[in-house]
């Protein structure tokens, strides 16, 4: 494992080529370097589903796209997830900073906090929720997965587990 | 009065290459029937994304023309996103900026909506919107199949 590479690094190395989303503090440190560099070429998204059409039509011109999203915007992107990324079978990597993983954040995430992997199960989409130690080795288990299957696959993150 | 169907299939007749991108319900049928063809994206269902799912497909073609057929409530549940097209527009060097062209207006009136649901329909509008992030040029093309077969990422 290659300790030394920032996550934002890791997703370019690993092959993603085009980055969106909807910012929040658990990736906080990743997005402002995807933001900042160049290279990242990174759109920001209005809300969270229009995220997910921006990733499906870079995709369809041949790009690997990432989106970031809060889990609350999960919610919000869940139709386009089903009847677009998953109906066209588009391979886009979610990245899902999950609120209210242990019910001890802010009253508006506890319930989607204590439904975010319910959520994303249900849509039959693959889900890794990484360490700090496994960070690495789900991210590329998450982008083989999404190849093999086709479909959109997430990676759920707590707070402090994004370096 | 030019019926949407029409102007659809106006607009695909004087189209050479463009990548084109068609809203969900009648505007992708008509847009199927009036010329299918390997560079058009039908949109099912994720309402009010054709313009995303556009703009998305201009940043990673940037040369290529890129078509969206959009309708009235499509765009209502996405304005954000023409805030953003709008900057990107003019943020680049982009030659023949974003063209919003209302092709008919709604003229579905109570009455006829009463009279028959199914005829009033073609009258509703399609907005289109034609944008490329930098000028287009004939040198890049893909190949017919390249949208629906997306070659497989490798990571």
């Amino acid at each position: 494992l290659n300790h030394s590479l920032s996550f934002s690094a890791l997703l370019r190395e690993t092959g993603f080529d085009f980055f969106t989303g909807v910012p929040d503090s658990t990736f906080k440190v990743t997005l402002r370097e995807i933001e900042t560099r160049p290279e990242f070429n990174y759109i920001p998204a209005v809300s969270e589903n229009v995220a997910i059409g921006l990733a499906v039509g870079a995709y369809l011109g041949g790009r690997r796209p990432v989106v970031l999203m809060q889990n609350s915007g999960l919610a919000l992107a869940l139709n386009p997830l089903a009847s677009l990324a998953a109906l066209y079978r588009v391979p886009l990597l979610l990245i899902v900073g999950w609120r209210g993983h242990d019910g001890k954040d802010s009253p508006e995430h506890s319930l989607i906090g204590a439904s975010t992997l319910t959520l994303l199960e249900t849509l039959d989409l693959p889900l890794y929720v990484p360490d700090a130690e496994s960070l690495e080795s789900d991210l590329r288990q998450a982008a083989r997965t999404m190849q093999e299957r086709r479909a959109p696959c997430a990676l759920v993150c707590r707070p402090g587990v994004l370096r | 009065m030019m019926r949407r169907g029409e102007a659809i299939t106006m607009i695909l007749g004087q189209i050479r290459d463009e990548l084109v991108v068609a809203a969900n319900g009648w505007i992708s049928r008509e847009t199927c029937a009036a010329h299918d063809r390997a560079e058009n994206f039908y949109m099912l269902g994720s309402m009010g994304l054709a313009s995303s799912i556009g703009l998305g497909l201009a940043l990673a073609q940037p040369e290529r023309r890129v078509v969206v057929f959009d309708g009235d409530g499509n765009l209502l549940m996405a304005l954000g996103t023409w805030r953003w097209l709008r900057n990107e527009a003019r943020r680049t060097f982009f030659t023949s900026y974003l063209i919003m062209k209302s092709m008919a207006r709604r003229v579905a009136s109570a009455r006829s909506l009463r009279k028959s649901p199914s005829t009033a329909l073609p009258w509703q509008p399609v907005i289109v919107m034609c944008f490329a992030l930098r000028k287009p040029t004939n040198s890049t093309r893909l190949s017919p199949t390249y949208l629906r077969k997306p070659a497989p990422p490798s990571y």
